[in-house]
């Protein structure tokens, strides 16, 4: 109805007062029936589901949850984190301490909180490249109108002596009138003991021995110089970790928002002085991007292969289905192992070809991970097939393609949808098994098998380190309960006939 | 789908036991020559064997291993000889004749490339019964408590202790068993020192980790059998007992169990897998010299023959689980014919 039809027929029988008291109702009927159907045509069946999905309390805590990670994981580099590989070496994991507590152990700590910088690129932590990062401390009469340039390039020319490789050099001004100049000396490409993440690293590359015994380093002969630079310290990062454009660019973005600030380690660090709560973050970078990846890697295998099974039937669609069976009751896992394991020899070639080694997890953990997802789907088309506008699809001369492409994967796919968030816990599970067991996710990388793994290791029982295990083990296990609790609700949502999947 | 259960008719014969079992048997023969044929190509076209060290060999010391290891064959005798039953070497029906019969099928699984002085069999003989015993105590304890906690739930229905159980599945759910082994291990070892870490010989150092293998199971299952519970007490037959005046512990044990523990036994099928799968870390964990951590070792250290055949064994035990699980499900309900 709409409103110049009901405005006619309010003209047409405007005679008693009944009707012209209708005829007066007739613009409010008809505003509730135009709000009714905006609502029902904004939301068809995947939007009432999501409403559905949306009042209940435990999906939107889940959904607000997953957002809150995805968040934190998607734009790790613009948080003031400190470097998830960067070590400060200690004899011991050092404990939480909260963000008020005063820190002990960080005697530049006053120097970094001070104006913001748009140098952070090379001073914070951005390093994920081997490299040894020596910083002077300059001295500046304040107004002076000293410029601290040629000192920086002079020192800079001179390391690059010593170490034998280019040093590259960042200058960043500090209140009171002082500089502090950052070199970085690229160190070679898995250098010995720096490239495994397991050797202790202190006086490994040697640079602090030959700094201590070359002449231009001395303090009398810094002191000679413009500026007066000090040696404030040197620190080694460790990794190659080669952040993309993005993340430098958020890394750029992280400078202009927080400056040189960055989180203490609230979560405590491990036995090399890594950072907990940046290694939680940046490992579930990692571990989601996998889970997230290689469930739609088995979201398509089983959507195709259901499919296929399911519209072709017959005698393929047996066979299809016998081969599922058949993988069904063999221990996938000492495939995935198998597998991975044989991969592993081919990596360099791999590599060579562009494809890393999270790529061929992804692609491992997909192939193993299909097979509800093919099963689930064949059911649905099965079902789909012998409903009527199918059968007006084909009596149209529409091809099986189109029609599965078009008409019966789109009524599919919520239900795969279900299956997803069932299979991505299932994924991350498997990511964490096999990185635990050393076949996955390497050293300079992180995630959070690798953190559990640490954790486990770290157990001993002279010092509890409850921490390295307890922290990745709530993430790790809220993360799957908030994908766990969703799935079930969105079954729910979806169809709210059958109940969900098992209430228990 | 084919593999759900079909309801026969009342005073249907039910199909021969037998049949149904030989056919079982060819599906594995089948199954498992494909996994072996793959695995078997997969391990001998890749480059890089288990003796590729740091150092290279000699070249006449490299040929001596690769003629010790028949790796100069061409493939299909290879293959042929590790599958058995006849032994393609020099001492084989062809050759001298002294040991006749080998291979798979014959129920040798070859040299550990390795473990240089031991076979495969050897290895298996002394870890397989390790991670039998540690993989039955997880079974058994997962059944228990799981049953335990799911009838449990469904008997004191709505109140505290139901939902506490059911928070603690699900968390149980949501941990991987080496997160839990390790908080475990936190708690019972380090905070109360209860309990030995690691190592394996007596009694007490089964406890902690068949119960972080047990936990994840029995989460499963008690959610499984809640649920299952609650819809049998929801039927009729149960409504008549319940008339008749029988005690809520006397429905439940006797009228609501017998139906409501299908899907707990359909469960166990993968219920053993999942056992088996997390045997490997927790054996790691633990140090544990069982056949989990053997596989592992392998598989990094390129140890093929050791890791085929423990893939081969593994896989075997859960087949055989898998069909057990299938005639039992006949056993609980005739109604449904598991041996179909």
């Amino acid at each position: 109805m709409t409103a110049g039809n009901s405005d006619a027929a309010a003209g047409l029988r405007a005679g008693s007062p009944w009707e012209r008291r209708a005829a007066g109702l007739a613009p409010e009927l008809e505003k509730a029936l135009q709000a009714r159907r905006r609502a029902g045509l904004a939301h068809g069946p995947l939007g009432l589901a999501w409403r559905r999905l949306w009042r209940t309390p435990s999906a939107r805590a889940s959904l607000l949850f997953l957002a809150l990670w995805a968040l934190l994981s998607g734009l790790a580099p613009l948080w003031p984190l400190p470097s998830p590989v960067a070590m400060r070496l200690s004899a011991e994991p050092s404990p939480p301490r909260w963000p008020w507590a005063p820190a002990p152990d960080l005697p530049q700590h006053g120097e970094l909180e001070l104006r913001p910088t748009r140098r952070l690129r090379c001073c914070a932590d951005d390093g994920w490249a081997h490299r040894a990062v020596v910083e002077f401390s300059l001295a500046d009469e304040p107004g002076s109108g000293f410029d601290p340039g040629p000192t920086a390039a002079l020192l800079a020319e001179r390391l690059g002596q010593v170490s034998g490789r280019r040093a590259s050099a960042a200058l960043e001004a500090l209140a009171g009138g002082s500089w502090r100049l950052c070199l970085s000396v690229p160190l070679q490409e898995r250098a010995p003991g720096l490239g495994d993440d397991r050797g202790a690293l202190p006086g490994r590359p040697g640079l602090e021995a030959r700094l201590a015994a070359d002449g231009a380093f001395s303090p009398r002969a810094l002191a000679a110089l413009p500026g007066a630079p000090r040696l404030a310290g040197l620190r080694y990062h460790s990794g190659t970790w080669e952040l993309s454009a993005f993340d430098r660019w958020l890394v750029g973005w992280r400078g202009r928002l927080f400056g040189l600030w960055q989180s203490g380690p609230w979560l405590g660090t491990d036995a090399k002085g890594r950072d907990l709560l940046a290694r939680i973050v940046w490992g579930s970078r990692v571990s989601l991007q996998v889970a997230l990846v290689a469930g739609l890697c088995s979201l398509t295998i089983g959507l195709v292969y259901g499919a296929m099974a399911g519209l072709i039937g017959g005698r393929v669609d047996n066979a299809m289905m016998r081969l599922v069976d058949a993988l069904y009751s063999l221990p996938l896992i000492f495939g995935v192992i198998f597998l991975v394991a044989i991969l592993n020899e081919y990596r360099s070639e791999l590599a060579s070809r562009g494809i890393g080694r999270l790529s061929v997890f992804y692609a491992v953990l997909g192939a193993v991970s299909w097979l509800t997802m093919a099963r689930v789907v064949r059911g649905q088309v099965l079902r789909l097939k012998r409903q009527d506008f199918v059968l007006a699809l084909e009596a149209l001369g529409a091809s099986r393609m189109r029609i599965l492409f078009l008409h019966l994967l789109p009524n599919v796919l919520p239900i795969a949808l279900v299956y997803l968030t069932l299979s991505v816990p299932a994924v991350l599970l498997y990511e964490a098994f096999l990185s635990f067991l050393g076949l996955g996710v390497e050293p300079p990388q992180v995630s959070w098998g690798l953190l559990a793994l640490d954790g486990s290791e770290a157990l001993s029982k002279l010092h509890v380190f409850w921490w390295l295990l307890l922290f990745p083990a709530l993430a790790m296990g809220s993360t799957l309960l908030a994908l766990s609790l969703l799935g079930d609700e969105l079954q729910a949502a979806l169809e709210p006939g059958t109940g969900r999947r098992d209430r228990a | 789908m084919s593999a759900s259960p079909s309801i026969s008719p009342a005073g249907r014969r039910r199909r021969p036991l037998g049949r149904f079992l030989a056919r079982r048997l060819c599906w594995f023969l089948l199954t498992l020559f494909g996994v072996v044929l793959a695995a078997f190509l997969l391990m001998r076209a890749v480059r890089g064997g288990p003796f590729d060290g740091e150092r290279a060999l000699d070249p006449a010391i490299a040929a001596a291993v690769r003629a010790r290891y028949h790796l100069d064959w061409p493939l299909w005798r290879q293959f042929a000889h590790y599958i058995g039953p006849f032994n393609l070497d020099e001492h084989g029906l062809w050759g001298d004749g002294s040991v006749p019969f080998g291979g798979a099928l014959a129920g040798d699984l070859g040299p550990s490339f390795k473990y240089r002085d031991f076979s495969v069999n050897q290895i298996l003989a002394q870890s397989l019964p390790i991670s039998l015993t540690l993989g039955g105590a997880a079974l058994g304890l997962g059944i228990a408590l799981g049953l335990g906690a799911g009838a449990l739930c469904a008997w004191r229905r709505g109140t505290a202790l139901d939902l506490g159980l059911r928070v603690l599945a699900t968390l149980g759910l949501c941990l991987p068993n080496f997160v839990i082994a390790g908080l475990l291990a936190l708690l019972f070892c380090f905070e109360l020192d209860w309990l030995p870490v690691a190592g394996w010989g007596a009694s007490r150092h089964l406890i902690l980790p068949a119960l972080a293998l047990a936990l994840p199971l029995a989460a499963t299952l008690a959610r499984l059998l809640r649920a299952a519970l609650l819809e049998a007490l929801a039927e009729d037959h149960v409504r008549t007992a319940r008339a008749k005046g029988l005690s809520e512990w006397q429905i439940l044990w006797r009228h609501a169990l017998r139906p409501a523990l299908l899907p707990v036994v359909s469960y166990l099928g993968p219920a053993s897998a999942g056992i088996l799968t997390g045997s490997l870390v927790i054996e790691k964990l633990f140090a544990i010299p069982g056949t989990g951590s053997f596989f592992v070792m392998s598989a990094l250290n390129r140890d093929y023959p050791l890791s085929l055949g423990v893939t081969i064994v593994y896989t075997a035990l859960v087949y055989a689980l898998n069909t057990l699980v299938d005639l039992a499900y006949g056993l609980l309900d005739p109604r449904l014919d598991g041996t179909k």
